[in-house]
């Protein structure tokens, strides 16, 4: 076996798809060539890395298994299938329904929708402007009134609020004004997710996002500025709260 | 059998964002009900649901993926497991999209190449070059310094 004999085969090496015989050679092949050996090894390495990040990114099957349940069973689709196979598909189903937390990530992206809909195309929604009917609304959702006003130190205004549902939950819609533009912070009372440690950002289309976890509260933070003047508010919002 | 979390782990990150990534499990679901009929019996079930899923992924469209990713700063810091473990998301992220499902499928589901083959209905040679360009592609990405691929790798 040749250097480009075990390049040509190695995703089958890796795979354990060679047969005993050509796993043989090919193992021969690395005990004699020390350039193959360790490109061998440092596909393997990183293989074993990029699977290890991958599986480790957290991952929110939250609304699947009510999707289906309510989408999938209750419409019949699965009549006129035998009865054995009805079995053996509710069977296969039961393996994927899969119940974790809140997704955040389905969170970050009705955010951004929700901004770009109800404060940049300004769709028609009803907003409160009074001050203390925001504080009534915001302690009626376990949000200290400490927290909708922390981004006024670094000098935003806060202008209106109103109720949302972000990915099935209520969130505090909160804009704030900043030299005449708007930014968007939702709150929520947070429900045992784990405090994160670092801020998240990303950008969605025309949104950039920044979002984080205190003791108290999970916050989104979305403007269409730029992804620094998101990660700022957002920073003045978690020193405040 | 959480076939779940494999699937909405993979279309995450073929997908223009999380929702319609849910979106597309949700489908995949809808679809394995309806057409289980068709689904022989002895054959591989995850095998056949990344089938339904990736020829739903490619109806649908591919764009560029909203990966919301940890920031360093004073105030929030971010361990170095944490930025090591960005680094890989973001140059698998880079990869043309039929490197990155190959990558997605064998390296991190454990599909093997004939069931790559099978789920891709694309020839095994194919799958394999796919792969090791894939594989080599990430290397140079995530240790810059390495020498350039030893090997030209033709697609099948």
């Amino acid at each position: 076996m040749t250097c480009k004999d075990v390049a040509a085969l190695s995703p089958l090496y890796l795979s354990g798809e060679l047969d005993s015989s050509c796993a043989a050679e090919f193992e021969g092949h690395l005990e004699a060539c020390a350039n193959c050996a360790r490109e061998i090894r440092e596909l393997k390495e990183m293989d074993a890395r990029l699977r290890g990040a991958i599986l480790a990114e957290p991952l929110e099957t939250y609304g699947l298994d009510r999707w289906v349940r309510e989408n999938v069973a209750r419409r019949g689709y699965w009549r006129g299938v035998s009865s054995a196979a009805s079995i053996a598909a509710a069977l296969l189903i039961a393996g994927i329904f899969y119940r974790v937390s809140l997704s955040a990530a389905k969170v970050y992206t009705d955010a951004a929708m929700d901004h770009r809909r109800e404060v940049v195309e300004r769709q028609a929604r009803r907003w409160i402007s009074d001050g203390a009917a925001i504080e009534a609304m915001a302690l009626g959702q376990g949000v200290a009134t400490s927290a909708i006003h922390a981004p006024e130190s670094g000098g935003y205004r806060l202008e209106r609020a109103k109720l949302c549902r972000l990915n099935g939950r209520i969130f505090l819609h909160l804009v704030y004004t900043d030299a005449g533009r708007e930014c968007s912070i939702f709150l929520r009372q947070r429900e045992g997710e784990p405090v994160s440690g670092p801020v998240n950002a990303g950008d969605r289309q025309g949104e950039h996002l920044a979002a984080f976890r205190t003791k108290a509260l999970t916050a989104v933070v979305v403007t269409e500025q730029s992804r620094d003047v998101a990660l700022q508010l957002a920073r003045i919002a978690a020193r405040e709260l | 059998m959480p076939h779940t979390r494999s699937l909405l782990r993979v279309a995450r990150r073929l997908t223009s964002d999380p929702a319609t990534a849910e979106d597309t499990v949700q489908e995949t679901m809808l679809l394995a009900w309806r057409g289980f009929h068709q689904f022989r019996e002895g054959t591989n079930v995850r095998a056949w649901l990344f089938r339904i899923m990736l020829n739903a992924v490619r109806a649908r469209g591919r764009k560029s993926p909203l990966s919301m990713v940890p920031m360093e700063g004073r105030e929030f810091p971010a361990d170095s497991r944490m930025q090591q473990a960005v680094e890989i998301s973001q140059a698998l992220d880079e990869l043309g999209v039929e490197q990155r499902t190959v990558v997605l499928l064998g390296v991190v589901e454990g599909f093997t190449c004939r069931e790559m083959a099978e789920i891709l209905e694309v020839p095994m040679g194919t799958v394999m070059s796919r792969l090791a360009r894939a594989r080599e592609a990430l290397r140079n990405r995530l240790t810059p310094k390495c020498a350039a691929p030893k090997y030209s790798i033709k697609e099948a």
